[in-house]
């Protein structure tokens, strides 16, 4: 598919408070911008400057296809971005599935399991595995989400695989009466970026004394944390995939 | 700059050589300048008047300015063009905040003096964009790009909302 008359939008959540929530977003604007794939590429949020609305006004373009770089079929992707990107004045947008949509992400999310597997030579059969996600009131899909990806995991034959929440029970500080059974526990954070939720607050309701990928021992326990989603290496030829599937 | 291209540097380096100034590469190392103040924090609001100095960016052509003026001043341009082209669809913090989550929804009953206060402090006392839905007008000069404000931003939110 030819985007030559068209811009692509990377569409994210960004923050006020912490300046590396947005750096995997904007990092793969430009580098899909330097491949010279669409008229032009944009990062747009919904927390932090450009705006969705300064974004769009900010092309030259008169199409763009707008990438909600969210994990979730959930309350941004379903409810804010259809709105947000469906009056728009001089430039038509069509929005694609979000990133989370992409079978690929349960391969990272595996590849990130079994690297922490074999830092430790463990065997996935001993290993329990939480996946550790936000969650909302506002919408089932931020749920769904986390809970197939634990499905996937379970296949892929590991003790137990369950998803955890910031907002939705079972929360994440809850995490050892999830995790019954006794052993090494994996949590891998199912954010798309290593901002805030995913290099601070997941990794204090752990207990652990940081968010960096790796094992650490919490109450007794061996605990290994994952890398957070969202590299820009592993993300940009799934962005192209979404934008081409619309 | 000689037909070579656009040469962008902050307004207080004035003429100072480039031998004095560090040389931006890319607009992802010059992202990473403008979202950073002086001292190294966060600058989540980019018309705040604490953009650092001491660099220059040479963009070889004007898509390549474009870009640049982008990420130091998001929209602007866009919204600067919108604006002579009576593009922009001016609405009031209500509807703005309409289209929030419901703290902020809750703003539109019981929250005027909030946001006059919020209006004060944060647009008036910290950033150089005009807000158009507070029905200021847009500031603009010759040989300046204005920068104009469409609707309220999520710091505008945090400061009405006392987060």
């Amino acid at each position: 598919m030819e985007f030559k008359d068209t811009a692509l939008i990377l569409a994210g959540h960004g923050s006020t408070k912490n300046a590396d929530s947005s750096r995997f977003t904007r990092e793969t604007a430009h580098r899909l911008r330097e491949r010279g794939i669409f008229a032009e590429v944009r990062a747009g949020f919904w927390k932090e400057e450009p705006s969705f609305g300064d974004a769009l006004r900010g092309l030259q373009s008169k199409r763009a296809v707008v990438v909600p770089w969210f994990l979730a079929k959930g309350y941004f992707t379903t409810q804010i971005l259809p709105r947000e990107f469906g009056e728009t004045i001089g430039v038509e947008c069509r929005v694609t599935e979000p990133i989370g949509s992409r079978p690929e992400i349960l391969e990272l999310v595996v590849g990130r399991a079994e690297k922490l597997c074999r830092i430790k030579k463990h065997q996935p059969r001993d290993v329990c595995v939480l996946v550790a996600s936000h969650g909302t009131g506002l919408h089932a899909g931020s749920r769904r989400a986390a809970e197939d990806l634990a499905v996937g995991l379970s296949k892929k034959g590991y003790r137990s695989a369950r998803a955890v929440f910031l907002e939705e029970e079972p929360k994440i500080a809850d995490w050892r009466e999830v995790v019954a059974e006794d052993g090494p526990v994996v949590v891998l954070p199912h954010f798309l970026a290593g901002g805030l939720h995913g290099s601070e607050d997941v990794p204090g309701l752990l207990g652990l004394s940081s968010g960096a990928e790796g094992w650490s021992e919490v109450g007794g326990r061996e605990v290994g944390y994952g890398a957070a989603l969202g590299r820009p290496d592993e993300m940009e030829d799934m962005v192209i995939r979404l934008a081409s599937a619309i | 700059m000689d037909g070579l291209g656009f040469e962008v540097r902050h307004e207080s380096d004035g003429d100072s050589s480039v031998d004095l100034l560090r040389r931006v590469q890319t607009l992802m190392e010059l992202e990473e300048v403008v979202r950073r103040d002086v001292d190294g924090r966060y600058r989540p609001l980019r018309g705040e008047m604490n953009l650092v100095h001491g660099w220059f960016y040479r963009a070889k052509d004007g898509d390549e300015l474009r870009e640049v003026l982008e990420v130091i001043y998001p929209g602007a341009v866009g919204n600067w063009e919108a604006e002579r082209e009576a593009r922009l669809v001016q609405g009031d913090w209500r509807g703005a905040a309409k289209r929030q989550t419901g703290r902020v929804q809750k703003l539109i009953e019981n929250g005027e003096k909030s946001v006059e206060r919020a209006e004060k402090e944060h647009c008036q006392g910290r950033c150089g964009k005009s807000p158009l839905w507070m029905g200021k007008k847009c500031r603009a000069e010759v040989g300046r790009i204005p920068l104009v404000c469409v609707e309220p931003c999520p710091i505008f939110w945090d400061a009405a909302l006392g987060i």
